[in-house]
């Protein structure tokens, strides 16, 4: 599915405009926040679910 | 709970044959959260703080999170439960290793020989990557006693080059001889063999689980202390921009949504016949959903939180900006073992926190390479009955027999085999198998029971058709491309080049595919430098065939001997 997803967006670069980003400077723009502290979150909350019922899974 | 005489699985814990108890005895995990931390352990390795940051960094940075976590979800879990589930089932009749399993699964005799791949290959990777990961004990031990060489007045270009030197002196790669080798490199890989034949000598939970129990925190601890070290340098959140900063351009690049896929693939150590093994020794009731969820998570902790806010940040801050491409492009080894401890030799404290950064590295390399190890252990005592003090023996014996032309002929590509080989292109080769067998010929409806059975946290019942469907095409996919990018150009001394003119930019849709599969916009030419190792090549491919058909002719032999009598002469069921 991520492959077929993909597909389908390299058919929409083809058709759209491409940018580069080694031409930006390196600061973190808020694109840059957002995704780390997105992945950062989604990561945390996993790992707190699953190991918060892990141990409490030793502990009976 | 399965349905028996809808799914006929036998939910039976007790093996179909007389188990000889005091030949063979089944160890087992003494906590849930021992086995998180050593399937994490087994996960979470080199790659995930060296090899993750760079590929974000080169692969559309924040916006390589989106494909990475997509494949996380369709191909990452999934194939962990998978991998969970034949491993518990084939646990209940008494096996830890894949050839057994397999003939659970598929009551044929060519499923044995094909198990025998989850011996072979975890034996062939863990004898390369015990010496890699040796590199990191001596270059530990070595920034603690402020052995590293100086880098003082140079430039941060004099000071990769002073690196690259001390590595290649480290390596023996340098001493003017056909072979290399130093006397330091050979102590340091002696002391992590033993260290490693040691630990997986006191068993599943006096060795494997213990050492997890110590070396994950301990390995978290160092990681934030050396990620607070380098996020306080200056000019270090442009390495955090560097790797976090979207490229939306990129998100319609297949090649990115591959690289991300194989990035989950690897990282989670899927493929290589050790979770089979550590979860061979749940028991049946015990839950897989929730701890394959929760070592994933433990994963991807340790390589986007931790792996992300250290390497790259930290070359950046001290090569610049303009070098983040260079720096990101130079190799894990490279960034590894030659931009690190310039970083760190720049610095005041250097020594200890390369040291810290380095024995961090060394307990990421210690909890894989024990779980490498653990299938040859296994099968040498479930199919063997040998004693495991004797099994421990005889992999060490194996292991340092085995590496020695590593060693000697690693300048000309020797290890490089061994690593696409053992450490990725089998890996995928395995998946396929192990999925197909199991959610196709043992049947998708016993297979999902069987992930289902003694479940701590409801799973979600779409990850079935995923299982089923998603994740063979997801690992075939991956597969093809291997065979084109890089295994067909290595066996034919070639490699890829661009086309002129050629421009993905400007491409069609069509033809972008046509470029992934190489049929359109490039063409393989002679590679000169691996033509001059083919001899070499060559002679580690026959290393690697001769170590399967050993392994290949013990299964065989086990079976003969011991599983046939068992079972009056009946291979299965």
């Amino acid at each position: 599915m991520t492959v077929m997803i993909g597909m389908i967006l390299m058919f929409l670069q083809a058709t759209g405009v491409t940018t580069g980003r080694a031409e930006e400077p390196l600061q973190m723009t808020t694109g840059g926040w957002v995704f780390m502290i997105g992945a950062w979150t989604f990561i945390l909350v996993l790992v707190y679910y699953t190991f918060s019922k892990v141990l409490r899974g030793d502990k009976k | 709970m399965a349905n028996k005489d809808d799914n006929d699985i036998d939910l039976n814990p007790i093996p179909d044959f007389p188990y000889d108890k005091d030949v063979v005895e089944r160890e087992g995990w003494a906590s849930q959260l021992g086995l998180v931390l050593a399937m994490a352990g087994n996960a979470v390795g080199l790659g995930n703080f060296l090899r993750f940051p760079a590929l974000a960094a080169r692969n559309g940075g924040g916006t390589f999170m989106i494909p990475y976590f997509i494949s996380f979800l369709l191909l990452g879990i999934p194939l962990m439960w998978i991998e969970w589930g034949i491993g518990r089932h084939g646990g209940k009749y008494g096996y830890s290793t894949s050839p057994g399993m397999f003939e659970k699964l598929w009551a044929n005799p060519l499923s044995k020989y094909l198990g025998a791949l989850g011996v072979f290959i975890p034996l062939a990777f863990v004898i390369f990557y015990t010496y890699i990961e040796s590199w990191t004990l001596g270059y530990a031990v070595l920034s603690f006693a402020g052995q590293m060489p100086s880098i003082a007045g140079q430039s941060p270009d004099q000071a990769f080059t002073t690196m690259g030197d001390y590595l290649a002196a480290y390596q023996g790669t340098n001493n003017g001889l056909a072979w290399s080798g130093s006397v330091i490199g050979v102590i340091f890989f002696a002391i992590t063999l033993f260290l490693n034949i040691f630990v997986i000598s006191k068993g599943i939970a006096g060795g494997i689980e213990r050492m997890a129990k110590i070396g994950m925190p301990l390995l978290i601890l160092f990681a934030i202390i050396v990620g607070i070290r380098v996020l306080s340098l200056p000019g270090a959140m442009g390495g955090m921009a560097f790797v976090w900063n979207p490229d939306f351009s990129r998100i319609t690049d297949g090649a990115v949504w591959l690289a991300a896929s194989g990035q989950i693939f690897f990282t989670l150590s899927l493929g290589t016949g050790s979770i089979q093994t550590f979860a061979s020794y749940l028991k049946e009731t015990d839950d897989i959903v929730l701890t394959g969820l929760a070592t994933s998570s433990m994963n991807e902790f340790c390589e986007v939180i931790l792996g992300g806010s250290i390497a790259i940040p930290a070359a950046t801050a001290f090569y610049g900006a303009g070098a983040a491409t260079a720096i990101a492009n130079s190799g894990t080894f490279n960034l590894g073992f030659q931009t690190m401890p310039a970083v760190f030799s720049g610095l005041p404290g250097g020594a200890l926190f390369g040291g810290i950064w380095f024995t961090l590295l060394f307990f990421a390399g210690i909890t894989s390479s024990l779980a490498l190890a653990q299938p040859a252990m296994a099968f040498l005592q479930d199919e063997l009955r040998m004693t495991r003090q004797r099994a421990a023996l005889l992999v060490g014996a194996i292991i340092f027999v085995a590496v020695l032309p590593i060693i000697m002929f690693l300048q000309y590509g020797y290890l490089d085999e061994f690593d696409f080989w053992s450490g990725e292109f089998l890996l995928l080769v395995f998946a396929l198998i192990e999925t197909i067998l199991f959610f196709w010929i043992f049947g998708g409806r016993k297979a999902w029971d069987e992930i289902k059975q003694g479940q701590q946290i409801p799973l979600p019942r779409f990850f079935y058709p995923i299982m089923k469907y998603v994740v063979p095409i997801f690992i075939s996919l991956i597969l093809i491309k291997g065979i084109i990018d890089s295994l067909l150009p290595r066996l034919l001394s070639q490699k890829w080049v661009d086309l002129p003119g050629w421009s993905k930019a400007t491409a069609s849709f069509g033809d972008r595919v046509m470029y992934e599969f190489g049929f359109h916009g490039r063409e393989l030419v002679a590679n000169a430098d691996i033509a001059a190792q083919s001899g070499y090549r060559w002679a580690a491919r026959l290393e690697m065939i001769i170590l399967c058909a050993i392994v290949m002719a013990l299964t065989g032999y086990a079976w003969n001997k011991y599983r046939r009598s068992e079972r009056g002469g009946a291979h299965t069921q």
